[in-house]
């Protein structure tokens, strides 16, 4: 929590010196890829312990969230959940099966997005977890 | 062209101190205008009215007795309103419950002394900070596949890793301060 808040504090100068919009915001990339289905329904109980500690003590901070590369199956499970979810917490979310690499564009440029996510950015390296 | 890339460190002048956990811009206030916000600009004459009028029910000295966990600051007023879309019934109750839950966490002993498995949580995920959105917001991005838990299966106690298998909830729990 303690870089997520830094990196917002940072936000502010680089924003003002930089001529874009000052927010305290930020956009998540969550990349789902190799998480099977057992593994997320077990984790269903973090994600509700996560949602009770961010909801009441940080809000405001999350922007967009682009949850990557998830099972099919889930994908369509989102799309039904949608409908009874808050429509401005549903707007926020995105749930794709794939790369959303054109959706991800509309919000930022082409040298900022992840080679691997589709874009052409290699200066910033994506780092392995330490114990690999 | 606005630059859109950005360091992943926090600047040291940045560094986040226990009140950074309620007010984000805890020791910048002289610093920073909320003029230049753009969630401020957006506001209408009515929010702005109302925005007015709870901040100073906050600062009041009748909701001083309130607030003694961390004073909560304008801008920090201001995230809680908009959150509560201007309700300042809901959003007066969602600061009290924060500072039930800023005086049960305890941020400043969290911070002398952090968890033991914090370190170990650090190595196991795989996280980067990519650049900034058009809008100017950091974009984090999280492989949560990689997280290492076949790894985390040697470094971990065992009652720990059996989770991994069992429940991952409870895995998740285990890095909490109270274990």
């Amino acid at each position: 929590m303690g870089g997520l808040l830094g990196t917002l504090r940072d936000s502010y100068d680089y924003n003002l010196q930089n001529k874009q919009p000052v927010t305290w915001k930020a956009t998540w990339i969550m990349d789902t890829k190799n998480v099977g289905f057992y593994r997320a329904s077990r984790a269903t109980g973090t994600l509700q312990l996560l949602d009770a500690l961010t909801e009441p003590n940080f809000p405001e901070i999350a922007g967009p969230i682009f949850i990557i590369q998830v099972p099919h199956l889930v994908s369509g499970v989102w799309r039904i959940c949608q409908a009874f979810l808050d429509p401005a917490v549903a707007a926020k979310i995105t749930v794709d099966s794939g790369l959303p690499t054109k959706e991800l564009l509309k919000h930022m440029d082409e040298d900022v997005l992840f080679e691997e996510l589709g874009g052409t950015n290699r200066t910033v390296e994506f780092p392995k977890a330490e114990y690999t | 062209m606005a630059v859109t890339q950005l360091p992943c460190v926090p600047h040291p002048e940045h560094a986040v101190t226990s009140d950074t956990y309620l007010n984000l811009y805890a020791g910048m206030e002289d610093k920073i205008e909320l003029e230049n916000f753009e969630c401020y600009q957006t506001m209408t004459e009515e929010e702005r009215k109302t925005f007015d009028d709870f901040l100073k029910s906050v600062q009041s000295p009748v909701h001083e007795g309130k607030f003694t966990a961390i004073v909560p600051d304008k801008f920090t007023v201001l995230r809680f309103l908009q959150a509560d879309q201007y309700d300042t019934t809901k959003a007066m109750t969602r600061l009290e419950s924060n500072q039930e839950w800023l005086r049960q966490v305890n941020i400043p002993g969290l911070l002398q002394n952090p968890p033991k498995m914090l370190n170990v949580y650090r190595k196991l995920r795989s996280r980067s900070c990519m650049g900034r959105t058009q809008d100017g917001m950091p974009i984090f991005v999280e492989r949560l596949g990689d997280f290492s838990m076949f790894y985390a299966f040697f470094v971990l106690h065992w009652t720990t890793r059996r989770n991994i298998v069992l429940n991952m909830s409870a895995f998740s729990l285990s890095f909490l301060p109270h274990n």
